[in-house]
């Protein structure tokens, strides 16, 4: 008994630090640049990406049996995009001004890498309680890497926090002269390479992990590893 | 036995799983969907008040009670005693419809004041022009000139151009259809 | 002159990887040289512009029955069953090409830029013509961006970092240097 919950504790934790799928994964950088130009931004995104990886995962582990392995992909698929389209649904009537700031990004969810690839790594294999667990670490330890971000580019972009909540925090001197840049495009692959640095220079892990389909979890899904060396190498 | 497996089941399975998918976000898209159109919702009414301070307007409807629609205006929101209009507008900004304002209009046709609904554009950038400071320059103009003279935003150039082409059909709208808005 | 206007806007001005960062895992994946850049860029603008032709369709049906919400879960799935049915059929009957391409083709069923590049068309309701200019376009700035890349990127790979920069801190600043080029262009249009 207390092996199991040691092992589900397990799944729920690995995913907020040590498997950290954004910063230590390398996973879904396009909405990690895209919408973190607002901390509240980076918390809604990452939380209906969350709602998103939980669903899908216990769906798809309780309908493991009963998807043939050849139509798995397709299968997936649906599955997340019903559960995007949830969520559209749901922030649209709730967060009409969030939906229109993230925009094309909310649709988008439905390709980010994360989720078809903790589909087919985890939610495929295992139990339902643990595929859960394991898409709520995950998916919080996305939401914690985009608050993360998101406030960098804020607070020195714009010179606020947590703007478009009761909470608003003014930064005295950088609110009247932001360093726009951060908030640009531009700004964004630049705060995200230094964070992934000083996450190297914390976790000293060796440094060349490159971005490239060894570690992306939907080539394994999609085309099977040797076209993906293949690709790579040529 | 064998091909029923391999070939028949997957297909099945696939389309009963996009069939379930499908006929479940059906549901919830009847469960979550409010029909708007045509109402005077509260975010209409605060935007009202705070162009005019108060919120006696209707909106302009025919004879069988569908909104009336003009070029690129949503919903034109009247009180004939007054001779008081608005126009709800959706605009592109940086995003698409990033820009959903009221744009009020005075008995003279001039703009009476500017509210947004939802400002839908980047953050820190594009939401600069959801200014009171800088809405109330738009505040007395009643020609396209007028408009275009105000100036832009610095590093919001497309939310800028979005809120000017939003405040410009305003404008046109009033001059165009003055009688038709209010009945005359 | 609508047409070039499309076309000098996704290429430059909102350039799909730089400025609308869709595409980023295949863009810091394949990179690396300019040869594979090459192959990438020419399989993403057929895939585009094969599904800009087959999700406008799909899209007026959706129209027509007034269930445009489940727009993602038909593009979705369309597209990657499409993509799939075409690397069979190359490899089968064009092996040449299947060499030339094929290997790219997978790796963009699930590509963000592809889904992206069909939603924006369907919010732009932009008419069938119009569709393909925005898709080849988008898709020849995405190899645009592609062989600029990877042009730094072999720089990169010469000069001296301190340790902690290798690897990934490195391209992605080096990306934001070129992004922060193609900003240049915004005042085009």
């Amino acid at each position: 008994m207390s092996d199991n919950t040691h092992g589900a504790m397990h799944e729920f934790v690995k995913g907020i630090i040590k498997e950290n799928p954004v910063l230590v994964g390398l996973l879904g950088m396009c909405p990690t640049l895209a919408i973190t130009t607002q901390a509240f931004n980076g918390i809604g995104m990452g939380l209906a990406t969350t709602f998103v990886l939980v669903c899908s995962n216990i769906v798809i582990s309780m309908l493991k049996k009963v998807i043939p392995s050849t139509v798995r992909l397709p299968c997936f698929i649906v599955i997340i995009a019903g559960f995007v389209t949830l969520i559209e649904f749901l922030m649209k009537g709730y967060l009409p001004e969030m939906y229109s700031e993230l925009g094309i990004f909310l649709s988008l969810i439905t390709v980010n890498c994360i989720i078809l690839g903790r589909a087919e790594a985890f939610a495929s294999k295992n139990t339902v309680i643990h595929s859960a667990l394991d898409g709520l670490g995950m998916g919080l330890g996305f939401t914690l890497a985009l608050f993360f971000m998101a406030s960098i580019r804020e607070i020195v972009g714009s010179g606020t926090w947590l703007a478009g909540t009761k909470f608003m925090i003014e930064i005295p001197w950088v609110h009247d002269n932001p360093t726009l840049i951060f908030i640009m495009p531009a700004g964004g692959f630049f705060v995200l390479g230094c964070l992934i640095a000083v996450i190297n220079k914390l976790a000293k892990r060796k440094p060349p992990k490159e971005i490239s389909c060894e570690n992306c979890p939907n080539a394994a899904a999609c085309a099977g590893k040797e076209s993906c060396e293949a690709a790579a190498a040529k | 036995m064998k091909f029923f497996k391999e070939k028949i089941m997957p297909s099945l399975v696939l389309c009963l799983i996009c069939s379930l998918v499908c006929l479940l976000l059906v549901g919830a898209y009847e469960l979550t969907y409010v029909d708007n159109t045509g109402v005077m919702t509260d975010e209409l009414k605060a935007g009202c008040k705070e162009v005019f301070g108060s919120d006696d307007f209707e909106i302009l409807k025919d004879a069988e009670g569908n909104v009336i629609e003009f070029d690129g205006v949503t919903a034109a929101i009247v009180n004939k005693e007054t001779k008081q209009c608005l126009f709800e507008i959706y605009e592109n900004g940086y995003s698409k419809d990033g820009i959903h304002v009221l744009v009020g209009m005075d008995e003279n046709g001039a703009v009476a004041g500017v509210t947004f609904i939802t400002c839908g554009e980047t953050p820190g950038l594009g939401t600069k022009v959801n200014d009171k400071d800088y809405l109330a320059k738009f505040i007395g103009a009643n020609n396209e000139a007028a408009v275009d003279s105000v100036d832009k935003v610095t590093g919001a150039s497309y939310s800028s151009k979005g809120i000017k082409a939003a405040i410009t059909t305003a404008v046109n709208t009033y001059s165009e259809n003055r009688e038709a808005i209010f009945g005359e | 002159m609508g047409y070039i206007l499309i076309l000098v806007g996704t290429v430059l001005v909102n350039n799909i990887v730089l400025s609308q960062f869709m595409g980023i895992c295949a863009f810091l994946g394949v990179s690396k040289q300019m040869k594979s850049s090459v192959g990438m860029g020419a399989a993403v603008i057929f895939v585009m512009v094969c599904a800009a032709v087959i999700t406008y369709p799909i899209y007026k049906l959706l129209e027509h029955f007034e269930i445009t919400y489940l727009k993602t879960v038909a593009f979705i799935l369309v597209i990657a069953m499409f993509v799939q049915m075409v690397e069979m059929i190359i490899k089968k009957l064009m092996p040449p090409l299947y060499k030339a391409l094929g290997i790219y083709l997978p790796l963009i069923t699930t590509n963000c830029a592809v889904l992206g590049v069909t939603i924006t068309n369907v919010d732009e309701s932009y008419n069938i013509a119009q569709s393909v200019v925005n898709a080849f376009g988008t898709g020849v700035g995405f190899t645009l961006a592609l062989l600029l890349f990877s042009g730094v990127r072999s720089r990169i790979n010469d000069s001296k970092l301190p340790e902690t920069f290798k690897g990934v801190p490195a391209t992605l600043i080096a990306a934001s240097i070129v992004s922060l080029s193609f900003m240049g262009f915004s005042g085009l249009i």
